[in-house]
């Protein structure tokens, strides 16, 4: 993985997304309005060049609430330090964050 | 909000995560599919709002999206082409391929008329007559009289002979909207040169206007009748009842541009004005057909003591049959090829292993496998786009047929001869690793160019990036047992 590797707008506006609190796959979709072909590759991509990490929920919980299991994904370190970057080149990139508060 | 517990997703969904599922490598498959089926439950939750429709449509779209990353997976995911690598994978989606491109152009309508066309009557015999002179033969020329004349005395060169009138008229079928349609008026003599499936009772003499006969072309049929059974359909055609003997799919290629024949008792026929144009087709005899070698001849007849040029134009040459538009395209490809990439396929010396000639064989054969199934896949989906997906004249889907079946030919020998080439010759899969080897400056006493192994430990490749006198195409090197240690297959060899 290069040390400042640049990401697509695309891929950016996915780290952001996880970066909000948007930790799966359909909740990162609604939030960036991104096709579903275009989110499950993006995520991979991102998970293979180690800029996410991506980790299923315990069963017990699931099972609890009677769903399925979910795949959730988080930032890694690289991840985060890409996220920093590709605010500076994307400077709109910021507004989903504020998007996501008002939705808390 | 649907309940947890009875919220279960669309069936196309699933079954179309499941399809999806098989393109993803093994190894990853199992998690894969949970994560898709796990996301497309929360979307048919969440789609709660929407109407069932809505819902399908949502479920619908979002898995539709799955095939996107399993075609990431199996080509990204396992970081080479493991897709087609190995001979077996290859031959297998060659074969299905075609038998894809058959099924496709047998399901759908007019690429399958065009297909079973091949096994309808022969009309290498049949020849259209017209007033020599004009450049089409769809023009009428010739009138009643004259055809009279000629039905009369004229069994040298014909043995049978036609008249017919191309008109337009109303066709009326009960449940359905009137439409218009091109038809040619005839006697039972086409229907019999055509070899057209007539009851004989329906055109004797005594017969009333009850019982004329009518012959549709696919198209029309469709378009008049719907998909419901064709044949037995009783409806009004220019104001008389009729019933639909036939769907015939040459009727288009023997008689030009026109819809359906209507075929009417010849009492009715003799009821033609004199001198009413129309146009004439003869069936030839013997010493005519060896005369006119399939090609178009001319006849001159004294008519009022003048000489009257005629010319008799094959039936069978004025539309060419998709299967030899084919093989012209084929020819076309063969001839551009080289054009294209360079032929040889490389130097695989003899002696490097103790089974050459069985080797050599499978490679040929292999070759000679992608070749076929690709003429097929080409020749079939040619079908389908030159007589389904443009709506054009019978000429104008030759020309889209021998098009596409051209260029698809000539990129597709194109792949399949650098596929062949960047294949090892011993387990027929491709090869990889490539590495470049040499410098450019150094050609004087050594070559440069890239150099791929087989994964299998059979050999190495050298493919040279300047052709020379001493090294002009690529070369194979066998490896030897040495190399075991390092390839555990090896041994298979």
């Amino acid at each position: 993985m290069a040390k400042d590797p640049k990401l697509s707008h695309t891929a950016a506006l996915i780290l952001q997304a996880i970066h909000c609190g948007y930790i799966y796959g359909f909740s990162v979709m609604e939030s960036t309005g991104l096709p579903s072909g275009t989110v499950y590759p993006a995520l991979r991509r991102l998970e293979r060049d180690e800029l996410i990490q991506s980790q299923w929920e315990r069963g017990a919980i699931a099972e609890a609430e009677k769903r399925p299991l979910r795949k959730y994904y988080k930032l890694t370190r690289e991840g985060r330090a890409t996220l920093e970057a590709s605010q500076k080149r994307y400077p709109l990139l910021k507004r989903l964050a504020a998007v996501a508060e008002v939705d808390a | 909000m649907r309940d947890c517990r009875t919220a279960k997703a669309p069936l196309t969904a699933t079954l179309m995560l499941w399809c999806f599922a098989r393109l993803v490598p093994a190894r990853y498959r199992w998690e894969w599919r949970q994560e898709w089926q796990s996301e497309l439950w929360y979307v048919y939750r969440g789609s709660a709002s929407a109407s069932g429709f809505g819902a399908w449509c949502t479920c619908t779209s979002f898995a539709l999206g799955a095939i996107n990353d399993a075609i990431w997976f199996r080509w990204t995911a396992e970081r080479c082409r493991t897709f087609l690598q190995s001979s077996g994978d290859c031959a297998a989606c060659l074969v299905g391929l075609a038998a894809f491109s058959f099924a496709l152009a047998w399901l759908i309508p007019g690429s399958h008329d065009a297909i079973t066309s091949l096994n309808e009557a022969d009309t290498r015999h049949l020849v259209s007559i017209s007033r020599a002179g004009l450049l089409s033969d769809t023009t009428p020329t010739i009138d009643f009289a004259e055809y009279e004349r000629w039905r009369a005395r004229g069994r040298e060169w014909f043995s049978d002979i036609s008249f017919y009138r191309v008109t337009r008229a109303k066709f009326i079928v009960a449940g359905r909207r009137p439409e218009t349609a091109k038809i040619a008026v005839a006697g039972e003599s086409l229907a019999r040169m055509l070899g057209l499936p007539i009851p004989p009772k329906l055109l004797s003499e005594g017969n009333n206007r009850n019982h004329t006969v009518v012959v549709l072309t696919p198209a029309a049929a469709r378009r008049l009748i719907g998909t419901r059974q064709q044949v037995g359909t009783v409806l009004i055609v220019a104001g008389q009842k009729a019933v639909v003997s036939a769907v015939q799919s040459n009727l288009g290629s023997v008689l030009p541009q026109v819809d359906a024949l209507l075929l009417v008792p010849n009492i009715e026929l003799r009821q033609i004005a004199p001198d009413a144009p129309g146009s004439v087709l003869a069936q030839m005899t013997k010493a005519a057909q060896e005369m006119g070698q399939g090609r178009s001849w001319s006849f001159t007849t004294r008519e009022n003591g003048e000489n009257v040029g005629f010319v008799c134009r094959p039936v069978a040459n004025s539309r060419p049959r998709p299967v030899y538009v084919l093989l012209f395209a084929l020819f076309l490809a063969c001839l551009a090829l080289p054009a294209t990439t360079p032929l040889p396929l490389g130097e695989y010396p003899a002696a490097q292993h103790p089974r050459f000639s069985e080797i050599r064989s499978r490679r040929w054969a292999f070759l000679a496998m992608k070749i076929s199934c690709l003429i097929l896949i080409i020749g079939f989906l040619s079908l389908v786009i030159s007589f389904d997906a443009l709506v054009l004249t019978a000429e104008g889907a030759a020309c889209t047929e021998l098009f596409t079946s051209f260029a698809g030919l000539l990129f597709s020998f194109r792949w399949a001869l650098r596929d062949q080439r960047l294949r090892c010759p011993v387990c027929l899969n491709l090869l990889t690793s490539p590495a470049r080897v040499g410098h450019p400056s150094r050609s004087f006493l050594a070559w440069h160019g890239t150099e791929l192994i087989c994964g299998k430990g059979h050999g190495l490749l050298h493919v040279p990036e300047i052709a020379t006198s001493w090294f002009s195409t690529q070369r194979w090197l066998s490896l030897d047992g040495s190399w075991r240690a390092l390839f555990p297959n090896l041994a298979e060899r």
